[in-house]
């Protein structure tokens, strides 16, 4: 079906991304580790082996494979250690080469392993959230290390793997559920369409990583032709955002003087009025803050198309039913967005209270009908429902078993006391408790 | 206190979330803090949609019919009705089924103890399935409740609703061939003719006879009488009661509570309610007293005399509740409930067998002024045969041969 297709393409993609923002993030330490001298570029580092992850492992589904050979494994571990020993390192002595070696090698082997994780649990989704938590922990690291690592990507990075990992958790979990079995969940081992599509995709991300040098000198040359062009055409565009802010700092201001009093130390000279110099050379103080709106701009709607994409994705038409079963649809009245939000706070169940024994009788028959409403919930139908009656409840208790007949007599005198407004004598009394005991004996 | 939080939480790693937004307070990272905010929006995603998943959602279900034979197929029908704004992204069902109930076509491999669908209901939206079930056996039973789960959007936590319900559905047992071998009462309640009878019915005029000596001066045919020259009496037709009383014994072994022919109980069960059905469609009023309990009250039911479809129903439906063990001998239940009989009723005693006790029983209540017809499925001993025999009791053994084949004619 095209639906599980492109799920299922999505849930690989978004796979591959994780394991690739992971090893990019760690082999960027290691590199620092071991007297590297450059950092590795993450971007770049991380499309290649976002390509190379989907490669293998769309060539391990094809092939309907997945345990690890001798020829991958070789082919593989010579290659991180070839590119591992490429990186420029500080006059590396024989300890820091060893350590290289060793630890790409260590590095290629976990890239054959988590593939063929990615290859065999296609769509499961303790993986999806296992591979997202360990490209984020990486990141987190690998940020906090201090040496030639190169940070500034790692933001666009995190942001991607938390946007992609969302979009695949949700997939995932719906495609789990929605599945009969796990063997439907885990796909088939042979290749098919989304097989393919995970093919192409990583050898045009492979692509883009060696070109990824290039592409960067051909971006920076024209944005030192446009960047001034742009930055003009920005400024005046966010021209209002900065009188905005400068407004609500102006009322916070206004406030704080309003409310607060101040010493007369504080108290400052009355601001002059600006002349038209003064406003430009005021914008150009706030512009750092402008840019930092913009980037707040793009975070939210990071934020917000991940959402639409989510809420779009969770329009699930799927069904999984067995042979015979019948499903329809239908559009029907609800409820507004604020009534459901009603829902996260619930009323909170309101405490039974047993009666309190007074000692007298009255208070006793009372507290014989709690033990038997008591013995309901914990062996029978259940509580009284606040609009039945005892004698109705009993009817209700009498129609599941015979054993609650017993409990009449103690019923007919808790209505004559709770509604009829008699007292018990000792006489009903003893009757009630016999009553309460024989359906105790029952149950 | 894991425990507590894993299920306020789900498998949602708020620890983790909570030291990456320490890490991105103390070290100002954009990365972390990135990943700190990202942690934060889907914390918050998973707690709002995770506790909504359950609100505002309906589930209702009906089950039709509520009575059929043994062997047919019910419709579960199960209306799941999202009201709220949101959609939800799965949603499992599943409603538990007794044994005897069991989807049509079962997928190799799974168990029927429930049938379950798994759907995504859209924001308000109505999703109703149905759900074939096929009752292979007659009996009562209750299908429910039902279980309904759902998450939130990124799938780290899951609720759970169990819904309280129980339809109960009653299967009539699978009609067998069987003769409607039924005798006249000798009730003094004229209702049909008959051949012999207590009760001539002055309705039903036969004809008439010369005048014997003490014959009522109001039945002389006084026209015949002019007309031949001597005295002549009207005759009537006599006339009886229709109705029969059936007295089922689910016992097949002395010791009522060990059952041993657990098909002969069926056998009987079958049969009695073929004979019930025949006895309402001609006209007879129809009663039924049985030693066996109600499978799911526990408890022994019994239908007085009565005549109509309710009546019908009524007994139909005792026998189709009743289950594979008694509550007491036969012998003791048909005794202790002979005063409640209408007097001069027929009694139709229809058992696995006959033992002496239960034949004993019979004679009594024959001499108690009932017309008893012992219907077996087992041939009694010589004895027994001879004993009933010589007390008027009418035995017939049922032939597992006739009461199996299909299309037998109903013969009166």
């Amino acid at each position: 079906m095209r639906s599980d297709r492109r799920t299922a393409i999505l849930i690989v993609t978004s796979r591959a991304l994780s394991e690739a923002v992971a090893l990019a993030a760690l082999a960027g330490i290691l590199h620092a580790i071991v007297l590297g001298r450059d950092p590795i570029p993450m971007i770049a580092t991380t499309l290649a082996l976002f390509g190379i992850t989907l490669v293998l492992a769309a060539l391990l589904r094809e092939r309907g494979t997945t345990r690890q050979s001798v020829g991958l494994v070789a082919v593989v571990l010579l290659a991180w250690v070839a590119w591992g020993m490429a990186q420029p390192a500080r006059s590396p002595d024989g300890v820091a080469t060893i350590a290289r070696l060793i630890g790409f090698g260590i590095l290629g082997e976990v890239h054959l392993w988590r593939a063929l994780g990615v290859a065999r649990g296609l769509q499961r989704w303790r993986e999806v959230r296992n591979d997202a938590l360990f490209a984020l922990a990486a990141v987190v690291v690998a940020s906090l290390f201090q040496g030639p690592v190169d940070r500034d990507a790692f933001t666009v990075l995190g942001l991607a793997v938390a946007c992609s990992g969302a979009v695949a958790l949700s997939l995932a979990r719906s495609q789990e559920e929605l599945a009969l079995s796990t063997a439907q969940v885990r796909g088939r081992q042979t290749g098919g369409s989304a097989t393919g599509t995970a093919f192409a995709l990583g050898i045009l991300a492979f692509a883009l990583a060696l070109a990824l040098p290039s592409l960067e000198a051909l971006v920076a040359a024209t944005g030192r032709i446009l960047g001034p062009l742009v930055s003009d055409v920005l400024f005046v565009i966010l021209l209002p955002l900065g009188y905005l802010a400068a407004y609500l700092v102006n009322v916070v201001v206004w406030i704080r003087e309003r409310f607060i009093r101040r010493t007369p130390e504080e108290q400052t000279e009355p601001v002059q009025p600006f002349t038209p110099q003064d406003d430009t050379e005021r914008m150009r103080q706030i512009q750092p803050y402008v840019y930092g709106t913009l980037e707040l701009i793009v975070a939210a709607v990071v934020v917000i198309v991940a959402l639409l994409l989510i809420a779009r994705l969770v329009q699930e038409r799927r069904a999984r039913l067995t042979e015979g079963v019948t499903l329809e649809r239908e559009t029907v009245d609800g409820i507004g967005f604020r009534a459901t939000l009603r829902g996260l706070f619930p009323r909170g169940a309101v405490p039974r209270r047993a009666p309190r024994d007074d000692g007298t009788p009255a208070g006793a028959l009372r507290r014989l009908y709690w033990r038997l409403l008591e013995i309901a919930e914990r062996d029978g139908p259940g509580w009284r429902a606040p609009a039945e009656t005892p004698a109705e409840h009993e009817a209700r208790l009498a129609a599941s078993a015979t054993r609650w007949r017993e409990a009449g007599p103690l019923v007919r005198a808790f209505e004559a006391l709770r509604y009829g407004e008699r007292d018990p004598d000792p006489a009903t009394l003893a009757t009630a408790r016999d009553a309460l005991r024989r359906v105790e004996v029952a149950s | 206190m894991l425990t507590v939080w894993r299920a306020r939480f789900g498998e949602f790693p708020w620890v983790e979330v909570l030291v990456v937004l320490a890490l991105a307070l103390f070290t100002r990272s954009p990365a972390i803090i990135v990943i700190a905010a990202a942690g934060l929006v889907a914390w918050g995603i998973v707690e709002v949609t995770g506790r909504l998943a359950l609100v505002a959602l309906e589930v209702e279900a009906t089950l039709e019919p509520r009575r059929l034979v043994a062997g047919e197929t019910a419709t579960l029908t199960v209306r799941v009705t999202n009201r709220k704004p949101l959609p939800i992204p799965w949603m499992d069902l599943s409603v538990e089924l007794p044994d005897g109930i069991a989807p049509p076509r079962l997928p190799h491999g799974m168990p029927a103890t429930s049938v379950s669908a798994s759907f995504a209901p859209r924001a308000r939206e109505r999703v109703t399935l149905r759900f074939p079930l096929e009752v292979a056996r007659r009996g009562a039973y209750v299908v429910g409740p039902m279980r309904v789960r759902a998450g939130d959007w990124l799938g780290f936590m899951q609720e759970e609703r169990r819904v309280a319900v129980a339809l109960e559905i009653v299967a009539h047992p699978a009609p067998v061939g069987v003769r409607d071998r039924h005798l006249a009462s000798l009730r003094p309640v004229a209702e049909t003719a008959t051949r012999r009878g207590l009760v001539p019915d002055p309705l039903r005029f036969r004809g008439v006879r010369e005048y014997r000596g003490g014959d009522p001066v109001k039945e002389i045919h006084w026209k015949t009488t002019a007309r031949l020259g001597a005295l002549h009496t009207k005759v009537y037709e006599p006339a009886t009661s229709l109705d029969a009383v059936f007295l089922v014994n689910v016992a097949s072994y002395d010791q009522y509570w060990v059952q041993v022919d657990p098909d002969g109980a069926e056998l009987v069960i079958a049969a009695s309610a073929e004979l019930v059905r025949l006895a309402a469609e001609a006209g007879r009023q129809v009663g039924l007293i049985t030693n066996g309990l109600d499978n799911l009250t526990h408890e022994r039911p019994r239908s007085a005399l009565s005549r109509g479809p309710r009546a019908l129903t009524r007994c139909l439906d005792i026998l189709a509740r009743l289950g594979p063990y008694a509550g007491a001998a036969p012998e003791t239940v048909f005794l202790k409930e002979r005063g409640r009989m209408p007097s001069g009723a027929t009694l139709i005693a229809v058992t696995p067998n006959l033992r002496p006790r239960l034949a004993a029983a019979l004679v009594v209540l024959r001499r108690s002024g009932h017309r008893v017809l012992a219907i077996a499925k087992d041939a009694p001993e010589r004895r027994v045969t001879s004993h009933l025999h010589a007390a008027d009791v009418t035995l017939v053994v049922l032939d597992p041969a006739i009461t199996t084949a299909e299309g037998l004619p109903r013969a009166v």
